[in-house]
């Protein structure tokens, strides 16, 4: 527990509308011994997977209410870019983009709420998404055409 | 030729690092500025 960071407290409320770069700072939320630790990072990151997956499941082919209607305009969004850049074999990877479209949506549409964390704008997140296109995409065309 | 081999795998690498680092910046700037407007209200 030496460089366990833990939480300061509450702060002056006026303290963290004139420090901007507060917002950024990653501190502890729980942890239990070194292994486990859990700061406020990876609660926002679990709580845009439990937003994005409730959105992904208010799904209905009825269009019964308004949230159909947003998540269908993102899906001919997101379709009209890849029909534009994809040749008609490789749009099977719709889901992919889709996917990664959606979660940069909710990362940054939470990271704008007042006292919320964002995501993206910390350089594991990011390094860890191109990272992990960047790996699946050489994996793929290595074995189609290696 | 072998220098274009290198050239290329340097520039194909390096764009992984390069666009991660700039939606790192731009989110990190764009969130800055909003508390700064925020502030100033």
């Amino acid at each position: 527990m030496t460089n366990a960071m833990h939480l300061t407290g509450a702060k002056n409320l006026l303290t963290i509308f004139s420090a901007p770069l507060d917002q950024f700072e990653v501190m502890s939320v729980y942890s239990a011994g070194e292994t486990i630790l859990f700061n406020n990072l990876s609660l926002v990151l679990m709580l845009n997977l439990v937003i994005m997956v409730a959105f992904l499941n208010m799904y209905n082919l009825n269009l019964t209410n308004n949230y159909d209607f947003v998540l269908r305009n993102i899906y001919q969004l997101v379709q009209s870019v890849v029909r534009a850049n994809l040749y008609i074999r490789k749009q099977q990877y719709f889901a992919v983009l889709f996917y990664l479209f959606l979660t940069l949506f909710v990362a940054n549409l939470v990271g704008l709420l007042p006292y919320s964390f964002t995501v993206t704008s910390s350089f594991i997140v990011t390094l860890f998404i191109s990272l992990l296109h960047f790996i699946g995409v050489n994996m793929i065309g290595a074995s189609r055409h290696g | 030729m072998p220098f274009l081999i290198f050239i290329e795998a340097v520039s194909y690498i390096a764009r992984v690092l390069s666009l991660s680092i700039r939606l790192f910046a731009n989110m990190m700037s764009g969130h800055a500025l909003l508390k700064i407007l925020i502030g100033f209200s």
